[in-house]
């Protein structure tokens, strides 16, 4: 069973510095990783491999610097990795975004699985997966929280929150799994370096037939600005009063700021 | 000149702090306070490939590097600042090495193979009661019977002596014995194996130490009665010891100062946030410029800390393993003995000024601070080199020989 997974080389959201004067995050330099949830899609391709056989494949569009995202990617065990360098320096949306991973995906052959993180935990808009579903006509399983394959069948087990659903299609099929699918596995120091020797190319928009140009054409939202919220303490403080005042106070408080009903 | 981790190293980094953050750090408190072994997450830490780092595959390591295993103490000293762990660590790492530099080959692949599942330790075992710095007055000696050594005498302050005992396999040391006249030309390296395939070796003699810190870690001695060493368990050639010791004592004092600067860093960092929230006449400590100043005396030396350390692993590395013609195993002698006297003293100034901004909270049990203080400390007194020896080294190495006698 061959499997592809999308993955992409996200900010880290949570080592971010902010600048106190302007309040947008400073992103030259930032640190960068793989995305959780993407995590969990390659840990969960690599269970498929080991179960059912085949090989995973991973493929990202990002800045040249991604490489260590896929070496982090193979050291998880997938078996080959593919970046495609970002012309826009990350200014392209997600529809131009899944417009390159479909090409990606064309020119690397025939997959019977496509998996991606439900979202990217900088981002976070949740829109490549579906796209790119619909540019390779395959069908869709969202939020997997379990995947189980069975011949050329796939069922997967739908987190909505509140309930979850029950999804079977036959393969080729793209499915977007949750954070709670797995625990992706800690790569031992062999593992880490025997990526350094799995197959890992670099290719250009250009090499899958599109122009640098009509991705920016196509691509439909511009981040016109990044600022950061601000969540100001109210730094209420009861003092001197004995506990039972002073938790019903609390507590009127809080249903003044409409915290409790 | 390239201040770059590479990718591995970065992710490897990565990897170590997941671990350490989901397997240690819960739990270091407690195994400190309670002086428990940590048996069991020692099998977790070899399955994770944290000891033999530098170990080729063959002999069942990771095929690393010394940057690489002070990458790993680093972070596992971060999230376990008493040092129990990295300083168990720390000998799996730097002496398993040693051995697969000067040992036979079917001692390597008895005894590494079994250091590097977690199943065996293999550590050093120099120092005895008239002293650990004196390297040139030891005394236990070994005298050659046939293909065998018989082997009398006594070391003390050895870690691991527990250890040892309660692994599946065993283990034991790496272990200079006189083996001809006087002096430091008499030396011969000898492993000792107190226990193999399960049994402990006749002519063994245990005895332990209660230290004041590092609780997860045990010191003992050893005495041997006629205790039989074959000749393949001779590490180099005989009466060449001192000088494969004082090599291998380059490499033993890179790792520990990769351990000292995890836990260094670990203290300022809780320093750091202590200061931002603590207050005082109305304003955050860290306002003071008697707080703000110390932090930042102690932020420079910790940040020459890393670059000691990482030089010295880096330029191991260019002789050990990549046999770069530039440099000699001489060239090792003056950056891994800086680093070993320079970061458990800086470990140490910066576990005395932070439990001051803790205040009467830092001298209390429940501040995690003194665990690593007085772990750490360890390294100020002795252990790869007593502080006024690495200035000897130093001072030797830098003035000449003849002109500091």
């Amino acid at each position: 069973m061959n499997i592809l997974v999308c993955v992409k080389y996200a900010l880290d959201v949570t080592e971010l510095r902010i600048d106190p004067s302007s309040k947008t995050p400073t992103l030259q330099g930032a640190p960068r990783k793989v995305s959780d949830i993407d995590k969990n899609a390659v840990e969960e391709a690599v269970v498929l491999k080991e179960k059912h056989g085949g090989k995973v494949v991973i493929l990202t569009f990002g800045p040249k610097e991604a490489t260590g995202g896929l070496k982090e990617a193979l050291a998880i065990g997938a078996d080959e990795a593919y970046l495609v360098e970002d012309p826009s320096n990350g200014l392209l949306d997600t529809r131009a975004t899944s417009i390159v991973l479909a090409a990606g995906i064309k020119k690397l052959g025939n997959f019977d699985l496509i998996l991606c993180g439900e979202a990217t935990v900088d981002g976070f808009s949740s829109q490549v997966g579906p796209r790119l579903a619909e540019k390779l006509g395959i069908p869709l399983l969202s939020y997997a929280r379990k995947v189980v394959v069975n011949g050329d069948e796939v069922t997967v087990e739908r987190d909505l929150e509140d309930r979850y659903e029950v999804l079977k299609t036959k393969l080729p099929a793209l499915i977007s799994v949750t954070r709670e699918i797995n625990t992706p596995r800690i790569p031992p120091l062999m593992a880490i370096l025997k990526a350094s020797k799995k197959k890992s190319e670099i290719w250009k928009v250009e090499d899958l037939g599109l122009s640098s140009d009509e991705l920016s054409k196509s691509s439909s939202v511009q981040i016109s600005e990044i600022q950061v919220l601000e969540s100001k303490r109210k730094g209420v403080i009861i003092k001197d009063k004995p506990p039972a005042e002073a938790a019903e106070e609390l507590v009127n408080l809080l249903i003044k700021d409409k915290c409790l009903g | 000149m390239d201040f770059k981790f590479s990718e591995e190293e970065k992710i490897f980094r990565e990897s170590v702090r997941e671990f350490c953050q989901n397997n240690i750090a819960p739990m270091w408190v407690e195994m400190d306070e309670k002086r428990e072994l940590p048996l069991d997450l020692y099998k977790r830490m070899a399955a994770q490939g944290l000891f033999g780092i530098p170990v080729k595959p063959e002999y069942g390591g990771s095929g690393g590097t010394l940057t690489m295993a002070c990458i790993a103490l680093e972070e596992i000293a971060y999230a376990e600042p008493s040092v129990a762990i990295p300083v168990y660590t720390l000998l799996q790492n730097g002496w398993p090495y040693a051995l697969q530099l000067f040992g036979s080959e079917e001692a390597k692949q008895e005894i590494l193979p079994k250091v590097c599942d977690g199943t065996g330790f293999y550590s050093i075992a120099t120092t005895e009661t008239q002293g650990g710095s004196d390297l040139a007055g030891i005394k236990m000696a070994a005298a050659k019977h046939g293909d065998k050594w018989i082997l009398n005498g006594e070391k003390v302050y050895i870690s691991g002596v527990e250890e040892v005992q309660k692994l599946d396999w065993g283990g034991g040391w790496f272990t200079l014995v006189r083996t001809g006249g006087s002096g430091a030309q008499g030396l011969t390296v000898i492993s000792v194996l107190a226990k193999r395939d399960g049994k402990i070796a006749e002519g063994f003699e245990p005895s332990m130490f209660e230290e004041i810190g590092r609780g997860g870690l045990t010191t003992g001695g050893f005495k041997l009665t006629d205790f039989e060493v074959e000749d393949k368990y001779r590490v180099g050639e005989v009466n060449k010891g001192m000088s494969i010791s004082l090599q291998c004592f380059n490499l033993a004092r890179i790792v520990v100062a990769a351990a000292c600067l995890g836990s260094a860093r670990w203290a300022l960092d809780q320093g750091i946030d202590y200061i931002k929230q603590r207050k005082l006449f109305g304003r955050m400590i860290s306002s003071f410029q008697g707080i703000s100043f110390r932090e930042a005396d102690l932020y420079m030396k910790l940040e020459a800390a890393k670059l000691f350390v990482y030089k010295a692993a880096w330029l191991a590395d260019r002789i050990y393993l990549y046999n770069d013609p530039d440099f000699s195993v001489y060239d090792l002698n003056v950056p891994a003995t800086i680093a070993k006297y320079w970061v458990p003293d800086t470990c140490a100034e910066i576990y005395q000024e932070v439990l001051k901004w803790f205040g009467a909270y830092g001298y209390t049990k429940e501040c995690p601070l003194y665990r690593g203080w007085l772990g750490t400390w360890s390294y100020n007194i002795g252990a790869e080199g007593a502080m006024n020896v690495l200035k000897y080294i130093i001072a030797r190495d830098t003035i000449g020989k003849e002109y500091i006698k």
